[in-house]
C-alpha cells in the first residue's frame, strides 16, 4: 500500500533556485488572445503568420512543465511543439540573429 | 451523470462503432480526445438510443483516493444494481488498506449475482493519477464479465494495457478523428440550432473548426440571432484554426452585462445549484439566469434528472474563469467554501478554502472533516488536505495532530506517528479528546516496547469520553498489556469491554481487531467455547449471498480456525485458518498482528499432511506487510521445533532447544510469556530425548507461572506432558493423576487437540480417568482412534460444495448458485450454446461461467470437471 508523505514542520519553506529555471517555447494551433496568455502565465506571446501561436514560458522544473502542458490541453489548445531554449536576450555561441 | 439531449441529432456513424463494444470479447470501450469533441454527448446519445442500463461515475481530482473512488463507484452502481456494493464498501474503514485486486475481485463477485447487462462509465478519467485506482480498473478490464461493459472517457490515453487490448480486438475506441463533425453532421446541428448556411459555408466553418464540436457550438450561438450569417462566415477571414477563446469572445460580446457577470462568477465552482449561484452572485433571480443560459445553449450541463446540480463544460468554465481578477476570485472562493460547508460537502468546501489562501478557514474545515475521512479509510484524501496546510499549524492543532498521527500509524509509519504524538503531547498544556487519542496510540505501541501501556490507556480513556471507536482501541491496549504480563483473567475482562465498545462503534473494521485479541485471551484462559460462539455470531453477519464469509471477517475466521483446532476438527480448522490468513493479507493486515495465530496455521498444516507448507507458514517471506497494530513477535523458531518433533526429527529439534532464546525486544513485557511458551516446547524435546528429569523441572517451573497467570489452555498441555513424563518414568499412578487434572481443566471448554498433540503415550490411560468427565473422555478416545487414519477429507458443506484441491490441501471457494446450475447443465451434456440458451444469457457469459466452474474444480477440461464433480457428490 502506498506510503503517505507527511511534511515535517520546517523553520521556513525552501526558496526555488532561480538559476535552475528553464525557458520553453511552445507552439499551439490558432491565434491566442492576450488575456488567455496572461492567465496561463506566459512570458511572451507571438502570433505567427502561418496561423499558429508561440508562447514562451519559464518553468522551474519538469513537473511544472508537465502541469503547464495539461493546462494548455484543458484550455482546448492543440499542441504542436515544445522546445527548450536559451533565455531570450542571451544567444548561444555561434548562433545567427 | 450528465443528462443528454443536446440536439446534435443521432450520430449513426458513431453509434455503429460503439455498438461493437457490446460484443462479448470486447473488454474496454475508450473515448479518448481533447476537451470539446463531444465525447460525453456521443456516449450519452448512444446509451439513449440503445436503451442501455448504465452506471455513470464523473471523476474529479479528489477521487484519487482508492477508498473514496470505491465509495463513489459503489454509489454509481447502485443506480443499476440496487443493494450491490456492501461487501466492497466494508473493505474500507479505519485501519484498512485493501489490495486493489481484492477490491476488484470483491466487486466483480457482487456484480456476478445477476447477469443483466449494463454499461459502467468512468467520465474524465484523465484526472486519475493514483496507481491503486489504475490497478483496480485493470482488474475490472481483465476479469470483468461480458455483461459489464466498461467505458472510459478521457482527454488522454490512460496507463492501461491499450496496445495489447487493441491487438487482440478487445478494445473499441472513439478518437478525435472519429469524433470530428462531418459536413453533414455539422449542417444538421446548425439547423437544429436555428442556423441556415449554404453548403460551401458549412464546409468553411467545418474547416476552420476542424470539426471541433465546441467551436461549432460557439459559432452557432454567434450566428443564430444575426441576420447576415453568410457575411459572418466570410468575415472569419484567414485560414488559421479557431481557438475556443476567439469564438467564445464573440459569443460573450453578444450576451448582456447581467448574464455575462453571472456566468463569470458562477464559473468558480466545479458544480453548482441555484442556491449556490445565489450565494456567489447575490442575485435572487439566479434561477432564471440559469434558465436563460441553458436556453442560449451556453455549455450548461445538468448533472441529474431533477435538474438540481449543474456544471459548465470544462472549456467554457476555464474560459469564464480567465476573466476573473484576483480579489474577486478570492472572494468567490470564500463564498463557495462557506456554502459547501453549510451544505455538508466537506471535500469541495476544503478545496475552495485552500484556494483562498485563508488558512484559518481551511484549518477549521479540515479539522471538522478529518474524522469522517479517517473513519472511511480515505487516508489519501486526508493526507492531501494536511499537506496543503502549513505544517506548523497542523502540528499545533490538537485535532489535526491526532488524525495525522493515526493516519501515519495506520499506514505503517509507526516511528513518525509516535514522534508526532510525543511532540504534541509534550507541547500541549491542555488535554482533551485529541490528546486522549494520541495517548491510546502510545498505549498500543507500549504493549510491546514499554511498560506503561495500561496507565496510558487509562488516561486516554478518561480523555476521549464517549468515542467508542477509540475506547475499543484503548481497552485493546490495556488488555494486551495484561496478557503480556500473564494475567489472563483480567486480560479477558478488559478485552471483553473492548469488544463490546467495538460493537457499539458499529464499524466492522473496529470489531475485527478486537476479536483478534479477545479470541487469543479467551482461548488461553480456558473459554474456548465462548471464543467459538463469538466468531460464529460475527460470521453470521458477515456472509454474502452465497454463504461465503467476507474478507473483512478475517479475524473471526482465524480465531475460529484456532478454536476448531483446539477442538480437533482439523478440516474446519485448516479451512478457516487458511482463508483467514489470505483475507488478512489482501486487506493489508500486518503480519505482526497475526503473530499469535501463525503457530496454529503451521500445526494444522502439519497435521493435515502438508509438512512443507507447515514450515512455509513460519517464514516471513515476501514484501514486508505493514503493521496496523502493535507488533507481536512470532513464535517462529519454537513452532518449527514442534513441527520437527511431530516429524520425529528429535535431533534437529534438540539443536533448537539447546540454544533457544525468546524473540522479543529487550525489556519487552512479552519476554515472560514467550519464555514460558518456549520452556514448554523445550520440555517436549527433553521428553523425546528421554531426559526426563530436565523435562520435569521445566514443566514444574512453567506450571507454577501459568497457574498464577490463569493460562488454562497451557496448563492442560503441561498436565498431559507431566503425565507422559511420569509414564515414561514408570510412575503410572502419577501419570493418571496428571492426566485427570488436565481432563478436568479441558472438559468444560472442549480442548481435545492438546491431548492428541502431546498425549499419544498416555492415551491408554484414558479409561482410568473416565469418571471425571465421561462424555469428554470418550471424545478424546475417539480422537486418538481417528488420528492415524486422518487424511485430506473432502466434506460437503450444506450450503454449497466445499472443495479441496489435491496435493497441497488448499481449500477452494464454493460454487455460486449460478455456477451449480451451469455444472448441472454440463452434466447433461450441454454445450456452451445450450447453456446460454438454457439460462438466457449471452454465449460469452455462459463461457465465462463455465470457465469459473472449471477453475474452482481444479479441472482443465469439461470431462475432468465432471469427474471431480461426481467424486464430490455435486452431480
Amino acid at each position: 500500500m502506498q506510503r503517505l508523505a507527511f511534511r515535517e514542520a520546517r523553520a521556513s519553506p525552501p526558496t526555488p533556485n532561480i538559476g535552475a529555471m528553464e525557458h520553453y517555447e511552445i507552439r499551439v494551433a490558432g491565434h491566442l488572445g492576450q488575456r488567455r496568455a496572461q492567465v496561463l502565465g506566459c512570458e511572451e506571446l507571438r502570433l505567427l503568420p502561418g496561423g499558429d501561436s508561440q508562447l514562451t514560458f519559464v518553468a522551474v522544473d519538469q513537473a511544472a512543465l508537465y502541469g503547464l502542458l495539461t493546462r494548455l490541453r484543458d484550455a482546448g489548445l492543440e499542441l504542436l511543439s515544445v522546445e527548450r531554449v536559451a533565455a531570450p536576450g542571451r544567444r548561444t555561441a555561434g548562433e545567427d540573429r | 451523470m450528465p443528462v443528454s439531449g443536446s440536439g446534435y441529432g443521432e450520430r449513426a456513424r458513431l453509434n455503429a462503432i460503439l455498438d461493437r463494444g457490446l460484443d462479448d470479447n470486447v473488454r474496454l470501450m475508450l473515448l479518448s480526445a481533447p476537451p470539446g469533441y463531444g465525447k460525453t454527448l456521443a456516449l450519452a446519445g448512444w446509451l439513449e438510443s440503445r436503451g442501455l442500463a448504465r452506471a455513470w461515475l464523473s471523476l474529479d481530482a479528489a477521487d484519487n483516493d482508492l477508498a473514496r473512488f470505491a465509495r463513489y463507484l459503489v454509489a454509481a452502481l447502485s443506480a443499476v444494481r440496487p443493494g450491490t456494493g456492501d461487501a466492497t464498501a466494508d473493505l474500507f474503514g479505519p485501519g484498512a488498506a485493501p489490495d486493489p485486486e481484492l477490491v476488484g475481485a470483491t466487486l466483480l463477485d457482487e456484480l456476478a449475482a445477476s447477469d443483466d447487462p449494463f454499461v459502467l462509465v468512468l467520465d474524465d478519467y484523465q484526472v486519475i493519477a493514483a496507481e491503486p485506482i489504475h490497478r483496480l480498473v485493470r482488474v475490472l478490464i481483465e476479469r470483468g464479465p461480458p455483461f459489464v461493459h466498461l467505458v472510459l472517457l478521457t482527454r488522454e490515453d490512460p496507463p492501461l494495457p491499450l496496445a495489447r487490448l487493441r491487438a487482440h480486438g478487445r478494445l473499441v475506441e472513439l478518437r478525435v478523428d472519429d469524433l470530428r463533425c462531418t459536413d453533414e453532421e455539422a449542417s444538421r446541428y446548425l439547423a437544429l440550432a436555428g442556423v441556415t448556411l449554404a453548403p460551401p459555408l458549412v464546409r468553411r466553418l467545418v474547416e476552420r473548426t476542424e470539426g471541433w464540436i465546441a467551436g461549432l457550438q460557439l459559432a452557432a450561438i454567434s450566428m443564430r440571432d444575426r441576420p447576415n450569417t453568410d457575411a459572418m462566415v466570410e468575415a472569419f477571414g484567414g485560414s488559421h484554426r479557431f481557438v475556443f477563446d476567439y469564438l467564445a469572445d464573440e459569443v460573450l460580446d453578444g450576451v448582456d452585462e447581467e448574464l455575462r457577470a453571472f456566468l463569470v462568477q458562477t464559473s468558480i465552482a466545479e458544480r453548482f445549484t441555484v442556491e449556490l449561484c445565489h450565494a456567489l452572485t447575490g442575485r435572487d433571480d439566479a434561477g432564471s439566469l440559469l434558465e436563460r443560459a441553458e436556453r442560449a445553449n451556453l455549455f450548461l450541463v445538468p448533472l441529474d434528472t431533477e435538474r438540481r446540480w449543474y456544471r459548465y463544460h470544462g472549456l467554457f468554465a476555464d474560459y469564464l474563469r480567465s476573466h476573473l481578477e484576483e480579489p474577486e476570485r478570492r472572494a468567490l472562493h470564500e463564498r463557495a467554501a462557506d456554502w459547501f460547508d453549510g451544505a455538508g460537502l466537506a471535500s469541495e468546501a476544503i478545496g475552495h478554502a485552500l484556494a483562498t489562501d485563508s488558512v484559518e478557514k481551511a484549518l477549521d474545515l479540515v479539522e471538522r472533516a478529518a474524522r469522517r475521512a479517517f473513519e472511511a479509510g480515505e487516508l489519501s484524501t486526508l493526507a492531501g488536505w494536511l499537506e496543503a496546510l502549513p505544517p506548523e499549524r497542523v502540528a499545533s492543532s490538537p485535532e489535526l495532530a491526532s488524525w495525522t498521527a493515526w493516519a501515519l500509524f495506520e499506514t505503517g509509519q509507526v516511528a513518525a506517528a509516535l514522534d508526532l504524538a510525543r511532540r504534541h503531547l509534550n507541547a500541549s498544556g491542555v488535554r482533551g479528546p485529541a490528546e486522549g487519542r494520541l495517548l491510546v496510540l502510545q498505549a498500543l505501541m507500549a504493549t510491546v516496547t514499554g511498560s506503561d501501556a495500561e496507565s496510558l490507556a487509562d488516561e486516554g480513556l478518561r480523555l476521549i469520553g464517549e468515542d467508542e471507536l477509540f475506547r475499543s482501541r484503548a481497552y485493546q491496549a490495556a488488555g494486551l498489556a495484561r496478557l503480556a504480563r500473564g494475567e489472563y483473567g483480567p486480560a479477558v475482562e478488559t478485552l471483553r469491554e473492548g469488544y463490546a465498545a467495538a460493537i457499539r462503534a458499529r464499524h466492522p473494521m473496529a470489531v475485527l481487531p478486537a476479536v483478534n485479541a479477545l479470541g487469543n485471551a479467551l482461548d488461553v484462559a480456558g473459554h474456548r467455547d465462548e471464543a467459538e460462539a463469538i466468531c460464529r455470531s460475527i460470521l453470521e453477519g458477515q456472509t454474502d449471498a452465497y454463504g461465503r464469509a467476507r474478507p473483512i471477517a478475517w479475524s473471526a475466521r482465524m480465531v475460529l480456525g484456532i478454536v476448531r483446532y483446539e477442538a480437533n476438527d482439523l478440516v474446519e480448522a485448516r479451512r478457516e485458518l487458511e482463508a483467514g490468513f489470505e483475507a488478512a493479507r489482501s486487506l493489508g493486515v500486518g503480519r505482526p498482528m497475526l503473530g499469535w495465530a501463525v503457530p496454529y496455521l503451521a500445526l494444522v498444516r502439519q497435521a493435515t499432511g502438508s509438512p512443507e507448507a507447515a514450515l512455509e507458514a513460519l517464514r516471513v517471506s515476501g514484501p514486508e506487510v505493514i503493521s496496523t497494530g502493535p507488533p507481536l513477535p512470532g513464535l517462529g523458531a519454537e513452532t518449527e521445533a514442534r513441527v520437527l518433533l511431530m516429524r520425529s526429527d528429535v535431533v534437529a529439534a534438540a539443536r533448537w532447544a539447546d540454544r533457544a532464546t525468546p524473540e522479543a525486544p529487550p525489556g519487552s513485557p512479552l519476554l515472560d510469556v514467550l519464555r514460558r511458551s518456549m520452556d514448554l516446547t523445550i520440555a517436549r524435546v527433553r521428553l523425546a530425548q528421554g531426559r526426563l528429569a530436565e523435562a520435569r523441572v521445566l514443566l514444574d517451573q512453567t506450571r507454577a507461572a501459568q497457574e498464577a497467570a490463569g493460562a488454562i489452555a497451557e496448563l492442560i498441555s503441561i498436565g498431559v506432558l507431566e503425565a507422559a513424563v511420569a509414564e515414561a518414568a514408570g510412575q503410572r499412578a502419577l501419570a493418571s493423576r496428571e492426566l485427570e487434572r488436565s481432563v478436568t481443566l479441558a472438559a468444560a471448554g472442549g480442548y481435545i487437540r492438546r491431548f492428541v498433540d502431546d498425549g499419544g503415550s498416555v492415551a491408554h490411560l484414558l479409561p482410568l480417568v473416565r469418571r471425571v468427565a465421561p462424555v469428554f473422555v470418550d471424545e478424546l478416545s475417539a480422537a486418538f482412534v481417528a488420528e492415524p487414519t486422518r487424511g485430506a477429507a473432502a466434506p460437503k458443506d450444506a450450503r454449497g460444495a466445499m472443495l479441496w484441491q489435491d496435493g497441497d490441501g488448499q481449500p477452494l471457494e464454493t460454487l455460486t448458485t449460478r455456477e451449480l446450475d451451469v455444472l448441472r447443465l454440463m452434466a447433461q451434456g450441454a454445450s456452451n450454446a445450450d447453456i446460454a440458451a438454457g439460462l438466457t444469457v449471452s454465449l460469452g457469459t455462459a463461457k465465462w461461467h463455465v470457465g469459473h466452474v472449471l477453475a474452482k474444480l481444479g479441472a482443465t477440461s469439461r470431462t475432468q470437471a465432471l469427474v471431480r464433480a461426481q467424486q464430490l457428490g455435486l452431480v
